[in-house]
């Protein structure tokens, strides 16, 4: 056989390191320099490319990588069969580039000193052969990259992630947040960094191989959100973070399942939600070390590899500690699959859950108010915080208003000045609390007035509910899901105007136009224009009744409403003022307290001034103004974490919580008032923990356990005991605190551990289900935004 | 080592602070404005809780003196040659290593004197024994072995019934597996039948051998019997009171200094546990640590022995984590009463190991250093206030028949090695200066070698060194600072100034009548009214305020009071009350300037100026004092009383008298104590 090959010492290489994720490289030089060789080598990719434009892997790579769409390529070429690694020639005037691809996490990609050629190959004339290698990909030792000792911070929210790499023994401010690479993201080149910074924690499948020995290839972020509007069967998760829950055998049957379906590839039947955020996680560890190794995705080499010592993450108050058990394994299990150790250094990563979100955002907040006024002025510090009585201790309330959750917390903070100057920084939670409504229940109630609006004026009456069969077959799921994107965009757009402005937000006639154009388009006529009456328009009175209006309900069976939080608020600041320890400062962090609304809700719920209710950007002057705080909302909950980790001489001492109920703690009724006590079992001072013993449950009947903060106030469900027998039943139950039951004695009986603030763990979750103000049926049209009314571009009311 | 002095004004300090509250709760003037003032109502309600119980006694100047230390490191033993006569009575056990955990405290009574006998029982309450069991790692131990717990509102049941106990440890068991646990009603004397009954001596303070052990109730109160096991849980401490003769011996102290010394023989601590607690064997496995803990978080223990083996290590790291950690002590001030006792030092030459290191002369690198003050602090290294050196007679000399060695004479040989530990050229002395021992290590040693001393004597005399050096400060820090009295007599004081005048009149009822008349644009929603003011009018001048005072001695607190005379200026310029009213709010306003420059920090705040390339402290003083500006606003805002309620009120002549006195009181309480801080060298 002959051959003309064109050996492969000439090209350059692609050095790459196993269980980096999947490594890119965009606009990898290659040696063809004559225009001649390049015509050749370029029509020879095109034909070769050709072949494979069929291929599965090579599909999904046409449309979703990362990488440029707008210059002259082939199509893409697998350097072997059955691996992951790839390339694609692209022409400039006057050379040949590669954009290369390989999964370092599977096969070859992980095989250590593997050299693996990206080469065109053609066969001529029956035994002639012409090959060209372009370029090898060399998976190089971890042990020959520059290595970086340190920590990985990560802040998992409901709606976004944030995360640090700390180097070990690095500057406090050596931290910046990492602009996470999305490698599924072909429009990667019109996303805003601040947008890498916050990442989206939407999960979504794209490609599932049947083998069940090979994962998904799974997308995050943005990305994650565009994709599924154009392929809306694909096995999404708007709001992993919710599903994260330790369901006990018993109760295993109600955890939510959904299918396991990708752009490309299925796997048979029903999967548990958790499974998808254990794929979201490990992508993320991925994309960030992939980030942290190659981050502008041109990088020939490793720039460095980081040495992760410890992942530290933070966890919503209220977590359980088989919550938080389970979401500390999910990372330790995924860490010792898939990022590399090196084994002189330690033998594997260990998980931190180094503190609550809400004590991160205090954390944060006091790290960086005591670091400017340093230790000869922290009297000051605390008096500017709103201790302005000269209390020993700073008592701070935090509420943290998330995506999909909201969480208060009080902590008691005193500190000491030692004889090194160093700070010992003492934290003690008092109280806490957490909510399952939270920025996305507004976003449900702007969404269903504005569905509302859209119906009434275009005399829509197709359902948004993904199961529900449309009467016009051509209003598909893919039609809804636009629809639905676009109106939650609206929300959006609305909260940021009613943020900013005090004027009203006006629904612009364009955007209007937009969404009947692209998710109602089937069901308007083509011609329909959105220049005639009624128009929408939104003020901040108008939508602070709404928020008013949103409480609990017999109708919603108990669960809370967004007002609920400040309901709770007003309840929690009459107790902490009875008991002489009301809060000094109360700190709103999260997006959604940039609402006017939400400052004022809380100042009437706390009855203390607006200036001792602030938002991190009002009580941090200097902070943002350095780069990358400038928004420090958005990093609070890792910056904080990772202030409470490594404070450098102002060292966070976490306290254990006082042994004592902080409330009235009983059988639970329904009143028209909302649910109350009725047999109280504890007392706000009692000391932890209290048996009660004796406790009849009728046959057949469920006996509900609630916490409230005055004995006829507003209570919350923590447990529920079922008898599910014909007989009277007789248990006995711990109180372990004011948040967790433990069943002693009953026999057949069962405790479901309710989540406080709302068990539903998928409230307001509208993008997953397309359930627009279904729980219970037009409960928010009808009782929250009722009587809205939409006016005339001159103001009048119609 | 008296203090008298010190001591009188410290509880006149007290005394002018307490009274200052019950003349309040009686005065009716201030109980008007309670009624009529929810700020003031709130804030007083809030001090008074804040008041610690110990303000209701008065100060004494004992002092009390704990020994610490882990089993087995000879601590018992010391204290047996320190209190002969305690220990025959059978009251410190050192033939068996089992104690049950609980403190002895030991006072002193005069040998003849009534009390010299007396002893005393004492419980803890139900949440201390709640919390032993529901400390994590005993909830986890009990529910792996099936012990059922229920708490109930005075009682604990313990019920082992289905416990997964071995069979072999089951046999040895001798009480019921099921357990109650009910805390003495009050404490109990012992009666003098049983003081010198050995049998019930051992049943509370000692884990005898199954076999020896008998289950009957060893005491009884009211109507609740106790058996070992369970005084084992309950008890907290026994109060017991010697003729301290071997400290006569040793030094010379009054009796009214010797009255002024306690010693606390605490439990070890770091013990492991012990299957002769059966069905309690989790949690008293963590009694010792908690009863020591206890003792240091509620301010009990004023100096601290802590007791080391020469040669073994120091687990005092576990309390130094859980103290820490409780947040009631600060631990930069432990070190300052700290005193380390290195026992047993005949062993650098009795034990092989410890003696090449002599040899080697890096023995104290390793004996102190390492092994004690490098361990003690998950911090690192602590510097304790003092270290030193002793040795007990019983293991010098060996116990039993046989004992053959004469401890003189055997400290006649070590002397002479231990002397050369200071010489120029040793390595060892390099060790003693790093340790600050190297000026009392030869007194220390000379008084090792006197058989009558052992060390022990020269321990209790840097005891009293140390009271009499640091004896002002930790009783100013105790009385005065940790019971927050300074802070609280300062705190009241602000408060009454808010509502009365010098004189003790009610000088609220004009100013808020002037107050109100100047606020009236704020009715309708005061809060927000007080943002837009203070953006309209204040805001923008903060800036100009502060640079106008910032190459200024006090540039911060100029900085404030400029920002307050603005602040008054564009009230009343935008209020436009009449001449009179306006006088009565300005004189008040700045009557208050001072209060709130020095409680907000402003009066000792120190912040560098700004330059030219660095304006970071401007931007500070300004976001403090837009906030500032703000809560003064607010304060006035607020702080209205009911005004037709008031204007009524006549106050009485004795009404001012008695509210003169209470202002004059506090200020001379705070007057007082911060120069005893000041005089001392304590920050208030």
């Amino acid at each position: 056989m002959k051959s003309n090959t064109v050996s492969n010492q000439k090209a350059y290489q692609f050095i790459v390191l196993p269980y980096t994720g999947l490594q890119i490289c965009r606009g990898f030089p290659t040696y063809i320099k004559e225009e001649k060789e390049i015509e050749k080598i370029w029509n020879l990719g095109k034909k070769i490319a050709a072949r494979h434009a069929q291929d599965e892997a090579v599909q999904i790579l046409c449309k979703h990588i990362a990488v440029n769409c707008e210059v002259d390529a082939t199509g893409w070429i697998p350097c072997s069969h059955e691996e992951d690694v790839f390339f694609r020639i692209t022409r400039t005037a006057t050379s040949l580039l590669l954009d290369l691809l390989i999964d370092t996490r599977h096969g070859a990609g992980k095989q250590y000193k593997n050299k693996i050629p990206c080469l065109l190959e053609e066969k001529r004339f029956g035994l002639m052969r012409t090959s060209y290698t372009l370029a090898t990909i060399f998976i190089e030792e971890h042990g020959e990259a520059s290595g970086k000792r340190g920590t990985l911070l990560i802040d998992y929210g409901n709606s976004a992630i944030t995360s640090i790499f700390y180097p070990t023994g690095g500057k406090t401010f050596e931290n910046t947040v990492i602009p996470v690479n999305e490698p599924f993201d072909p429009n990667y080149k019109t996303r805003a960094v601040e947008g890498k910074r916050l990442l989206r924690s939407n999960v979504c499948l794209l490609r599932v191989p049947t083998n069940p020995d090979y994962e998904p290839w799974v997308v995050l972020g943005e990305p994650a959100a565009d994709l599924i509007i154009k392929e809306p069967l694909c096995t999404y998760l708007f709001a992993p973070k919710k599903y994260v829950r330790h369901w006990p055998e018993r109760l295993k049957a109600q955890e939510p399942s959904t299918t396991y379906r990708g752009v490309m590839g299925q796997r048979d039947g029903l999967h548990p939600m958790f499974r998808f955020v254990e794929l979201g996680i490990k992508q993320l560890l991925e994309s960030l070390i992939s980030t942290l190794v190659n981050p502008s995705e041109t990088s020939l080499s490793p720039e460095m590899y980081p040495l992760i010592e410890r992942i530290t993450l933070t966890y919503p108050q209220t977590w359980r500690e088989c919550d938080r058990e389970k979401f500390c394994e999910t990372f330790r299990k995924i860490a010792q699959e898939y990022i590399y150790v090196d084994k002189k250094l330690i033998g594997e990563i260990p998980i931190e859950m180094i503190c609550s979100e809400p004590v991160a955002v205090a954390a944060y907040l006091l790290w960086e108010s005591i670091f400017y006024y340093g230790p000869d002025a922290l009297k000051l510090m605390s008096s500017t915080l709103g201790n302005v009585d000269g209390e020993e201790t700073l008592r701070i309330l935090v509420l943290d208003i998330g995506g999909g959750s909201s969480d208060i917390a009080v902590v008691q903070v005193n500190w000491e000045v030692t004889n090194a100057n160093d700070i010992d920084v003492r934290f003690r939670m008092i109280e806490a609390m957490r909510f399952n409504r939270a920025g996305d229940r507004l976003n449900h109630i702007l969404v269903t007035a504005l569905l509302d609006y859209f119906r009434k004026k275009y005399e829509i009456e197709e359902s948004l509910d993904f199961e529900a069969e449309p009467n016009n077959l051509a209003f598909t799921i893919s039609e809804k899901r636009t629809a639905i994107t676009k109106l939650n965009e609206l929300a959006e757009q609305a909260k940021v105007h009613l943020s900013q402005s005090e004027q009203p937000w006006l629904l612009e006639q364009s955007e209007e136009e937009s969404l009947l154009a692209q998710g109602f388009r089937p069901l308007v006529k083509k011609e329909t224009t959105a220049d005639h009456l009624p128009f929408f328009e939104l003020d901040r009175k108008t939508f602070a009744e709404w928020i008013r209006r949103d409480t609990q309900a017999i109708e919603t069976n108990g669960e809370p409403g967004f007002m609920d939080i400040f309901l709770f608020l007003r309840d929690l600041g009459q107790t902490l003022k009875a008991n002489g320890r009301p809060p000094h400062l109360a700190v709103l962090s999260g997006r959604t307290t940039r609402l006017p609304i939400i400052q004022k809700l809380a100042v009437e719920a706390l009855d203390m001034p607006y200036h001792r209710v602030r938002t991190l950007q009002q009580l941090l002057p200097l902070t943002i103004h350095r780069p990358g705080h400038e928004n420090p909302d958005k990093i609070s909950v890792v910056a904080g974490a990772h202030r409470f980790r490594f404070g450098d001489n102002i060292r966070f001492i976490p306290l254990p919580g006082e042994k004592v109920f902080n409330r009235h703690i009983g059988s639970v009724r329904e009143t028209p008032d909302g649910l109350k006590l009725n047999q109280v079992f504890a007392n706000p001072g009692d000391s932890i923990p209290i048996s009660v013993t004796s406790l009849k449950i009728a046959p057949l009947k469920d006996l509900r356990i609630g916490h409230s903060f005055r004995k006829d106030g507003l209570a919350q469900v923590i447990a529920v005991l079922s008898n599910p027998t014909t007989d009277e039943k007789e248990v006995s139950i711990d109180l372990l605190d004011d948040f967790t039951v433990k069943l002693n004695h009953g026999d057949e009986v069962t405790l479901a551990e309710w989540i406080p603030g709302g068990n539903d763990i998928i409230a307001d979750n509208f993008f997953d289900t397309g359930k627009i103000d279904a729980n219970p049926k037009d409960f928010i049209a009808r009782t929250i935004v009722r009587d809205f009314n939409t006016v005339t571009r001159s103001g009048v009311e119609i | 080592m008296l203090f008298h002095e010190l001591l009188r004004t410290l509880n006149a300090i007290r005394e002018r602070f307490m009274t200052s509250l019950e003349r309040l709760d009686e005065l009716p003037s201030f109980a008007l404005l309670q009624n009529t003032s929810d700020d003031l109502r709130e804030s007083y309600f809030n001090l008074k809780s804040e008041v610690p119980q110990k303000l209701s006694q008065a100060f004494e100047s004992r002092f009390v003196i704990a020994i610490v230390g882990s089993s087995g490191h000879g601590k018992t033993t010391i204290l047996n040659e320190i209190f002969p006569h305690l220990a025959k009575r059978g009251w410190l056990v050192t033939d068996v290593t089992d104690t049950t955990s609980q403190s002895l405290r030991i006072a002193y009574a005069p040998p003849a004197s009534d009390s010299i006998d007396k002893v005393e029982v004492h419980s803890w309450d139900i949440d201390r024994i709640k919390s032993l069991f529901s400390a994590d790692e005993v909830k986890l131990q009990n529910e792996k072995d099936q012990i059922q717990v229920l708490y109930h509102e005075d009682s604990i049941e313990v019920d082992g019934t289905n416990a997964l106990f071995q069979k072999k440890d089951l046999k040895q068991f001798k009480f019921p597996l099921k357990q109650t646990l009910t805390p003495f009603p009050h404490s109990y004397p012992v009666p003098a039948a049983r003081l010198n009954d050995a049998e019930f001596i051992r049943a509370l303070t000692i884990k005898e051998q199954s076999s020896k052990l008998k289950a009957d109730p060893v005491l009884r109160i009211d109507h609740t019997e106790y058996n070992s096991l369970q005084l084992r849980a309950v008890v907290k401490n026994i109060s017991l009171y010697d003729g301290f003769e071997t400290i006569k011996g040793w030094l010379r102290l009054s009796e009214e200094e010797l009255g002024n010394l306690v010693f606390v023989d605490t439990p070890g601590i770091a013990v492991s546990g012990s299957i002769k607690d059966e069905v309690l064997r989790h949690p008293l496995e963590i009694k010792s640590n908690q009863v020591v803990l206890d003792l240091l978080e509620n301010d009990e223990l004023d100096i601290l022995v802590h007791m080391v083996l020469c040669g073994g290590q120091s687990d005092f790291a576990i309390l130094w984590k859980a103290l820490e950690k409780s947040g009631k002590i600060s631990m930069d001030h432990l070190c300052e009463r700290l005193i380390v006792a290195v026992n047993g030092a005949n062993l650098y030459f009795e034990n092989d190991d410890l003696a090449r290191h002599v040899k080697e002369g890096d023995h104290f690198q390793v004996t102190l250093e390492e092994n004690i003050l490098q361990k003690m602090s998950p911090r690192g290294r602590v510097q304790p206030a003092c270290i030193c050196f002793l040795d007990s007679k019983r293991h010098v000399e060996g116990s039993g028949f046989f004992s053959s060695k004469n401890y003189e004479k055997v400290y006649a040989q070590y002397k002479t090695e231990m002397e050369k530990w200071m010489d120029e050229d040793s390595p060892a002395r390099r060790h003693l200066i790093h340790c600050r021992l190297l000026e009392t290590f030869a007194k220390n040693i000379e008084a090792l070698k006197d058989a009558s001393d052992r060390g022990q004597g020269f321990l209790i005399q840097q005891i009293v060194v140390l009271i009499e050096r640091n004896g002002p400060v930790l009783l100013i820090k105790k009385n005065l600072i940790r019971t927050t009295l300074l802070s609280l007599c300062d705190r009241l004081l602000q408060l009454l100034t808010r509502y009365y005048s010098d004189n003790g009149e009610v000088n609220c009822y004009a100013t808020q009548r002037a107050v109100q008349e100047v606020f009236q644009g704020f009715a309708e929603d005061p809060l927000e009214t007080i943002g837009n003011f203070c953006e309209d009018y204040i805001d923008g001048q903060i800036d100009a305020c502060i640079r106008r005072c910032e190459n200024q001695t006090n540039w911060i607190e100029r900085s404030f009071l400029s920002c307050c005379s603005l602040l008054t200026d564009e009230l009343l310029k935008t209020a436009k009350p009449p001449d009179d009213v306006a006088q009565i709010v300005r004189n008040y306003l700045d009557q208050q300037m001072a209060r709130w420059a020095r409680t907000w920090g402003y009066a000792a705040a120190r912040l560098s100026p700004p330059s030219a390339n660095n304006g970071r402290s401007r931007f500070l003083l300004h976001h403090s004092l837009q906030t500032h500006m703000r809560e003064i606003l607010y304060q006035l805002a607020t702080s209205q009383t009911s005004l037709s309620d008031m204007q009524s009120f006549q106050q009485t002549e004795e009404d001012r008298e008695i509210m003169q006195t209470i202002l004059t009181d506090l200020k001379e309480a705070v007057r007082d104590g911060e120069s005893l801080c000041t005089q001392y060298g304590v920050a208030p």
